[in-house]
């Protein structure tokens, strides 16, 4: 063991210099390849219509035009989607886990009849596409009046079997030797839950939370086939609204490009502060 | 600072107690009951998924116009017309197609790339980090800077394919292209996930099984292929189910680049149901389209069930 040890450090000195640049010219193109795509949208949302479309392409603008994202604010409503984004995608995280945290601690730590079933009801959404439930909900919503309310896209993406499924995984790992000393303590069950509980399950909830936020914030597909009109529409219909317009006669492509790099700089800017919190969440949902 | 007795704290607890009004005993008591505990989660899982597959099937069953309100029971008539339909066939063979490429292909990278950028280095890590993000971020702006990138005429990726004196594609706009571009932006798009999950089931194979490898002076090679990727397989089969299912599910990119042309070159199974039900407002066909959707989709997460049982260890 010892000698293995030693042996180590040698065989990592001895790595040729034709390895390392090999590597080196790999993490490059890798990074350009992911890096390139965020840059040239970014440097063409300044473009001027013109250089826009050039032939061959411009990398670097002459005068950097800041009214492409005034134009793309006022094209595509922005205004009114931006608003429609940010509440219903909070809302969504509070209904969320207001709906599926407690779930999730019945079928974690308490035994109940129909157990199973009522399980397999909680779990039935990861088996079912949305394209097989979106038309019998938009029918459903019609029928009661539902279409362009809040209220109907936030009821929507408020139960996730998937959340429920990782929150009560991590309720079924809480030791219940620090549950019964606190119940001997003369703890009430509220008590117990929100004092050596929850905190003991805080890290998946936030984990859960973020995943419900993302969700709802980049959704498309309900936006386009649960609203009839502006009123709940949300940002990604910004850019399709404004990728539209360069199909017609009139194509500007540095507003779209303005219009994609505000969608996405929440999420960026999000990522940049805590891109190590983000990534863990998604490998936790991942293996566990 | 002293550590309160058991007496303290058990007489704090009561005092607590008896300072919350009725409505914390009602909360206290519902707490104790499961069934009010799920009932949201459940009535809504009801309506959202269970009736409304219920309806997914009865509709797909009727023959329904909804501009004049008339329905009526056509049997199988429904799965007869989509199978003889050629937008339906194609729109199935292009989904098979564009689902074994983006698996396949984009697993081979993940699992390259992952094994490639599991150093703990710093340029490593930042390389790591920025490939994820594009995963966060919503698919529709994704496709939107693609379909900039990728214009035939002055498009930023000709440019580069010229530069290096390779030849120039179409992308999107051309019918051979189109789909192969799409798989394309998707496996990009999924990459930094995919790297992701396999560094950290890298990470998770413990370190004294690649010693005893090197003790028994095992090759690179062979350390790879009998001890890393074996050990490896339960996180790769993950990936393949999920990827699968995505990529039978994809839509938006489809929806904000190419509308299912150029021709029928992109029309996937996602896009058909969406166009027969919202756009054309044929019910019935969209839904047993669905059904054929949910019959595949399910196959595969039954086999992930089945298989990740055997060999993962749920908790």
């Amino acid at each position: 063991m010892a000698d293995v040890m030693k042996k180590q450090p040698k065989m990592k000195k001895k790595e040729p210099l034709a390895g390392k640049i090999i590597e080196c010219v790999i993490l490059i193109l890798l990074f350009a390849l992911f890096v390139l795509p965020f840059y040239y949208m970014i440097i063409s949302s300044f473009k001027s219509t013109i250089e826009a479309l050039a032939n061959p392409p411009i990398w670097w603008p002459e005068k950097f035009l800041w009214h492409n994202f005034i134009d793309a604010w006022n094209e595509a409503n922005f205004p009114k989607y931006g608003w429609n984004s940010i509440v219903i995608s909070s809302a969504v995280v509070v209904t969320c886990l207001v709906c599926s945290v407690p779930c999730a601690f019945a079928f974690g730590r308490m035994e109940f009849k129909f157990k199973k079933p009522l399980w397999c009801i909680i779990l039935s959404d990861m088996m079912v596409p949305v394209q097989c439930v979106f038309l019998p909900i938009f029918i459903l919503f019609s029928d009661l009046g539902w279409l362009n309310t809040y209220g109907s896209m936030i009821l929507l993406f408020t139960y996730s079997g998937s959340t429920i499924f990782f929150i009560r995984n991590a309720f079924m790992q809480v030791n219940n030797e620090v549950l019964e000393a606190a119940r001997l303590d003369g703890a009430s069950e509220l008590t117990v839950m929100y004092r050596v509980t929850f905190p003991m399950v805080k890290p998946v909830v936030v984990t859960m939370a973020l995943m419900a936020f993302l969700r709802r914030w980049n959704d498309y597909f309900w936006n386009l086939s649960l609203t009839t009109n502006d009123r709940v529409r949300t940002l990604p219909f910004a850019i399709k609204i404004l990728n539209a317009a360069t199909d017609g006669t009139l194509p500007r492509w540095e507003v779209t490009m303005a219009g994609a790099t505000m969608l996405m700089a929440p999420m960026l800017i999000a990522y940049i502060f805590a891109n190590k919190q983000i990534k863990n969440a998604f490998v936790y949902s991942g293996i566990k | 600072m002293s550590t309160p007795k058991n007496t303290e704290i058990r007489a704090f607890r009561k005092l607590e107690l008896r300072q919350h009004g009725t409505a914390y005993k009602i909360l206290n008591g519902a707490l104790k009951n499961p069934y009010v505990l799920i009932a949201p989660a459940v009535i809504i899982a009801l309506f959202t998924t269970i009736y409304a597959l219920g309806y997914c099937i009865y509709l797909s069953f009727m023959k329904w116009d909804p501009i004049f309100g008339t329905k009526e029971f056509v049997g199988l008539y429904n799965y007869q017309y989509i199978f003889k339909d050629e937008l339906f066939l194609t729109s199935l063979k292009n989904t098979v197609v564009f689902m074994l490429v983006t698996v396949f292909v984009g697993l081979v990278f993940k699992v390259l790339v992952g094994v490639f950028l599991n150093k703990n280095k710093p340029f490593h890590n930042l390389v790591q980090t920025i490939m994820f993000s594009p995963y966060i971020i919503a698919s529709v702006a994704i496709a939107t800077v693609f379909k900039y990138m990728m214009q035939p005429s002055a498009g930023v990726f000709n440019q580069i394919l010229s530069a290096l004196h390779l030849p120039t594609s179409l992308w999107y706009m051309g019918e051979d292209s189109a789909l192969m571009s799409l798989a394309f932006i998707t496996i990009w798009q999924g990459l930094g996930y995919g790297v992701l999950i396999v560094i950290s089931g890298l990470r998770a194979i413990p370190d004294y099984v690649y010693e005893a490898a090197r003790l028994d002076k095992s090759s690179k090679s062979k350390t790879f292929f009998r001890i890393t990727m074996p050990l490896l397989s339960p996180t790769l089969f993950y990936l393949l189910v999920t990827s699968s299912v995505g990529a039978f599910t994809t839509f938006d990119i489809v929806s904000m680049m190419t509308n299912g042309g150029p021709g029928t070159a992109t029309y996937m199974l996602a896009y058909y149901v969406y166009m027969q039900g919202i756009r054309f407002m044929h019910y019935g066909r969209a839904m047993a389209a669905s059904v054929v959707l949910l019959v595949i989709t399910s196959t595969l997460s039954a086999i992930n069930f089945v298989v990740a049982g055997k060999k993962v260890h749920y908790q």
